[in-house]
């Protein structure tokens, strides 16, 4: 009796949990649309609408996630604490934990440096203690075979926790954040933790930041695309903040010469609307005759007419001869050049005898 | 076994009469019996005035001891359910911020930050705010989810769609520029997925490469109130 009641009931239970399955995702659809076209307050009532009615839908710990998301893009910050708290209590083996520990970590910050660095596997040279505790259920990753000695690094699969982790560092100790980035990226050039955090460290102290950025840039192991982005950061900072130049300059001065070029060359292949600009006041701040040697035949080796300016303006008075040479070398090479222009250019050259310093 | 003192008391409660052997259990029913008898011939008894007056100054002084008695234990006694409960409340906060250091800090107001994509046009900011939430969504996505598949597959197409006028709004932005090539190839494999093994494949490859890290990267940033 009890079984054939049982297999009496069973298909029509199954099909109320099926209906309500769809129904739950049909509100979380809505919900997501509503998202998308940034109706954020509009997709809370879907996404909590869904959660209220159909809790044990499957797939209900992403509409969670989503309706955290949202809270957070609302600005309203204690109730998102309060839905990360209900998450981590009614998803505890939910796929999108990390996800979620993401933005805790976003809205409530780091307890503490240490707690950051071990959640980065961290834990070398002038790193302190332990942490305190470490929240449960948060990955930690593999250890990464390349690791410099004296150093465990570990990656995390969600780098994007990560990356959060690294950010709340650099926002909260700059330096330290600078230190970490630079030893993630012995273990991995092309870290993806830490070049998602170039903006963040482009807006850090310059004389921290930018020789930082530099280095990445000038750096034959970093990938075109790692130097591409630090550049970037370094070409933007240099045009909103006069000071900074001067910091690239003496940065670049104490470059080796294959880092100088490759860093240079990094910014003119990167040159865009303000490119020029940004290498023409890097070379007017710099004292260091190798600085402005390394711009003139980087900007030369593919000169157009955009770069007919500089290069003239280089050519009649640049006081090393060598860089002015390259200059006028560049210039040569180019078709169309006004005559004037050349004519300009042979009135600023000292009489014949007279040699310029030795390149 | 003869109990002399169990006997005397169910002797008293009347539970017993039988005789006993005990010597001295006989003489003590025997005289008991001798004073109830001469008790009950003289009827009720009552105390005299000195009595009532004694026995209300020993009642007086009595109550103050015991008042007194009872508030220096009192304070005990009384506070001692509130004092455990503190102690509780106490230490289960300690528990809970061991367990999760981060809740010290669970009061902490944010503000956002846009000043790294200053320039960066609007709409591209949108797009990459809804590429990230894909992305996390298909990292999540297992091989048995037809209608997540299904689902991804459309939105990749959709996307894909607006991709060119995405990366003509992106201008000079380089690192957006970027995260979007490599966005739009991972969109081109989501919609043409034909088999459970590409998933894993789009899935570690979108993880190795760090996309959605990328893709955060240029959308507003959360400032805590303390590093204002």
């Amino acid at each position: 009796m009890v079984v054939l009641g049982l297999s009496l009931a069973t298909p029509s239970l199954l099909r109320a949990q099926l209906a309500s399955q769809n129904t739950a995702r049909t509100l979380f659809n809505e919900g997501r649309d509503l998202w998308d076209e940034g109706k954020f307050v509009d997709a809370e009532r879907k996404f909590r609408e869904a959660l209220t009615k159909y809790p044990k839908a499957e797939q209900s710990d992403r509409t969670a996630y989503y309706l955290i998301t949202t809270l957070v893009s609302l600005g309203r910050t204690p109730e998102a604490r309060m839905e990360i708290e209900n998450f981590n209590r009614n998803y505890p083996q939910s796929r999108w934990k990390s996800d979620v520990e993401e933005k805790r970590l976003a809205i409530s910050g780091l307890p503490s440096i240490q707690w950051g660095q071990y959640q980065l596997g961290l834990r070398g040279h002038n790193v302190g203690g332990p942490p305190r505790a470490v929240p449960a259920g948060v990955v930690r990753g593999t250890k990464e075979p390349g690791s410099p000695p004296g150093l465990t690094i570990h990656t995390n699969p969600n780098v994007s926790l990560d990356q959060e982790v690294l950010r709340l560092i650099i926002e909260m100790d700059f330096p330290e954040g600078i230190r970490l980035s630079r030893e993630r990226l012995k273990g991995n050039p092309s870290d993806p933790a830490v070049i998602a955090n170039f903006s963040t460290i482009g807006s850090g102290n310059p004389s921290q930041a930018l020789p930082f950025l530099l280095t990445v840039a000038g750096d034959a192991q970093s990938s075109p695309h790692t130097r591409t982005q630090a550049v970037f950061v370094v070409r933007r900072r240099v045009m909103k903040e006069e000071e900074s130049v001067p910091v690239v300059a003496d940065t670049l001065s104490r470059f080796g010469d294959v880092e100088r070029r490759n860093a240079v060359d990094q910014m003119v292949q990167a040159r865009q609307v303000e490119g020029a600009a940004v290498l023409q006041k890097i070379y007017r701040a710099s004292s260091n005759p190798a600085v402005r040697m390394q711009i003139v035949e980087s900007v030369g080796s593919a000169p157009d007419a955009s770069t007919v300016p500089f290069l003239s303006e280089v050519a009649r008075n640049e006081k090393e001869l060598g860089v002015r040479r390259i200059a006028i070398q560049s210039l040569a090479r180019l078709p169309n050049v006004d005559v004037k222009m050349w004519e300009g250019i042979l009135k600023t050259l000292p009489p014949p005898g007279v040699r310029g310093p030795a390149k | 076994m003869h109990d002399c003192q169990r006997f005397r008391e169910d002797w008293i409660a009347r539970l017993t009469g039988d005789p006993v052997d005990c010597e001295e259990c006989r003489r003590f029913c025997e005289e008991t019996t001798e004073v109830l008898t001469a008790l009950a011939s003289r009827g009720p008894v009552e105390p005299s005035e000195e009595y009532w007056t004694g026995f209300s100054n020993r009642l007086r002084a009595r109550l103050v001891a015991e008042i007194s008695l009872e508030h220096q234990r009192g304070s005990w006694v009384r506070w001692m359910p509130v004092l455990a409960s503190a102690a509780c409340l106490v230490l289960a906060i300690a528990w809970v911020n061991l367990r999760n250091p981060a809740r010290e800090s669970a009061e902490v107001s944010i503000s956002f930050d846009d000043n790294h994509f200053e320039g960066l046009d609007r709409r591209v900011v949108a797009f990459l705010r809804q590429s990230e939430l894909d992305l996390r969504n298909f990292t999540k996505i297992d091989p048995s989810f037809a209608e997540e598949i299904e689902d991804a597959r459309n939105r990749a197409s959709r996307s894909l769609e607006k991709m060119t006028e995405q990366k003509e709004a992106t201008g000079d932005f380089a690192p957006v520029q970027i995260t979007l090539n490599e966005y739009e190839s991972i969109l081109r494999e989501i919609k043409n997925l034909d088999s459970a093994e590409d998933i894993a494949d789009i899935q570690m490859r979108i993880r190795r490469n760090g996309l959605i890290a990328n893709l955060k990267a240029y959308q507003p940033r959360v400032i805590l109130a303390s590093q204002r």
